[in-house]
């Protein structure tokens, strides 16, 4: 496959290719496009950039050496649960030596540090992890991630009516929970 | 309810032509869901501006984790078996298998060495027992912990929870045989099995010369909580470097960050930042830095 027709290809075509055909321009693309989206949902779902690299990895090491298990569907579905079960076995690690990480207290986060502590980001959020599950994940997707409502339905196994409902209903909710902060917005 | 339908389009775009002229009217005639319209809108744009952005320490990262994934597509891997046979041994693209196989081994076998000195003081007394149930997401999150730290974890333990957690949606395909379950090659299994061995071969032999147990103990967790500082403190300067766009000072902390995971037995952390500290030396033209972490990298190989 040229690498026009590389880019133009779903991921599911260039899956196909990876299973079959070892194909590693198909594997470079499909890391292309999902890599950053990945890393970024571990970086929101583990303590620390290193429990966030440690499950990055898992998981593109897990793509390929479980590619046979794929059978079909969405693609961004399998790569999506296979790195939501990843983060939550890697934080079900992590609460085993809990003790242990605040004892050496080594649970740095250059990341928070870095950042700006504005009280506004802070109230958005504080509000989106108050959201029910279901929805602040709707929401981290589609506006943390760039994921498109039809992705997010692929990822979730969620129809697009219902993602799209998540989604009002969730804006709906931080609205009314940042209340104070309403001007901000208008 | 028909506002709240065409608000809802409008936050989408997806408006027709038809919709679009009734939800004017409808805003014309109610202050209030133009209000409600405004500040959805800036909330989206609230939203949007919290997106994680990525540094280009972090694509560098994401960049090396790739090239070593490719690499490892080019050994056959079927059945997991290949990985573990000697045709390939000592190979580069073998280490950045078994690199990415390790890190994932290692950083279990780590938490699980760490847990059995907490372990040993006492401080952690529960019962710890196997979840067979724990391959749901739902049980993952609600159930503590799977298990058995009476022991530090062998590989075999550590494979079958990467297996674990890389749940198949479709086919639930969890004990198939994968690379995961392979034992690294390239990796001694007695190195496997002693997640930190520098550090924990030193307390064995204070051990021999009459210290005791918890003085053995303490003297271990002192010196993982040094390196743990020394990591801390090199991420800082790795960061400080980026933001300097410092290309010189990433190329160093990057290094001192390889160095540091080796000590740790995290290798494939130390090798995605030896890998960094290369390419950043290499355009900077430090060769001595390029060197060191090349050497460093042929260490983690052998």
């Amino acid at each position: 496959m040229k690498a026009t027709e590389r880019s133009a290809a779903s991921d599911e075509e260039l899956f196909e290719l990876v299973q079959q055909d070892n194909e590693r321009q198909a594997f470079q693309e499909l890391y292309q496009r999902y890599s950053r989206r990945v890393f970024s949902y571990c970086l929101r779902a583990m303590d620390t950039r290193e429990d966030a690299e440690d499950v990055f990895q898992t998981v593109v090491m897990n793509i390929y050496a479980k590619r046979d298990s794929f059978k079909g569907g969405s693609f961004v579905a399998w790569l999506m649960t296979i790195t939501r079960n990843q983060c939550l076995m890697g934080k079900r690690n992590k609460r085993i030596t809990r003790d242990i990480d605040e004892m050496v207290d080594v649970l740095e986060s250059s990341n928070n540090e870095a950042k700006q502590d504005f009280a506004l980001n802070e109230a958005v959020r504080e509000s989106i992890a108050a959201l029910p599950e279901e929805f602040r994940e709707a929401v981290e997707m589609k506006y943390f991630d760039d994921f498109s409502y039809e992705q997010i339905a692929k990822a979730t196994g969620a129809s697009l009516s219902l993602v799209k409902v998540r989604l009002f209903r969730a804006k709906k909710m931080l609205l009314k929970m940042m209340t104070p902060y309403r001007e901000n917005f208008l | 309810m028909r506002a709240e339908e065409l608000l809802a389009k409008y936050l989408d775009g997806s408006l027709t032509q038809a919709e679009e002229t009734e939800w004017i009217s409808l805003l014309e005639s109610s202050p209030d869901l133009a209000e409600e319209a405004r500040a959805l809108g800036g909330l989206e744009e609230a939203l949007s501006s919290q997106k994680t952005i990525l540094s280009p320490a972090d694509q560098a990262y994401l960049d090396s984790v790739g090239e070593r994934a490719l690499d490892a597509m080019a050994l056959p891997l079927d059945g997991g078996a290949a990985a573990a046979g000697s045709s390939t041994a000592g190979s580069g693209i073998t280490g950045s298998l078994t690199g990415i196989v390790s890190a994932a081994i290692g950083g279990l076998l780590i938490l699980g060495g760490v847990a059995y000195l907490t372990l040993l003081n006492g401080e952690d007394d529960q019962g710890l027992s196997t979840n067979a149930e724990r391959n749901t997401p739902e049980a993952v999150a609600v159930d503590v912990p799977p298990a058995d730290l009476d022991q530090v974890p062998d590989e075999t333990q550590s494979a079958s929870d990467n297996d674990a957690a890389a749940t198949d949606p479709q086919s639930n395909a969890l004990s198939e045989p994968t690379l995961t379950s392979a034992p690294p090659e390239s990796q001694p299994a007695a190195e496997l099995q002693d997640p930190a061995p520098e550090l924990f071969h030193e307390n064995e032999a204070s051990a021999a010369e009459g210290s005791s147990t918890q003085d053995v103990q303490i003297e271990a967790q002192v010196k993982l909580q040094r390196i743990y500082e020394d990591i801390k403190i090199a991420r800082q300067q790795l960061n400080k470097a980026e933001q300097q766009s410092n290309t010189v000072g990433q190329a160093r902390a990057a290094l001192n960050l390889g160095k540091l995971y080796r000590q740790l037995g995290k290798t494939s952390h130390s090798a995605n930042y030896l890998k960094i500290a290369e390419r950043f030396a290499k355009a900077a033209g430090l060769d001595k830095i390029e060197s060191d972490a090349q050497q460093e990298l042929l260490l983690l190989e052998n």
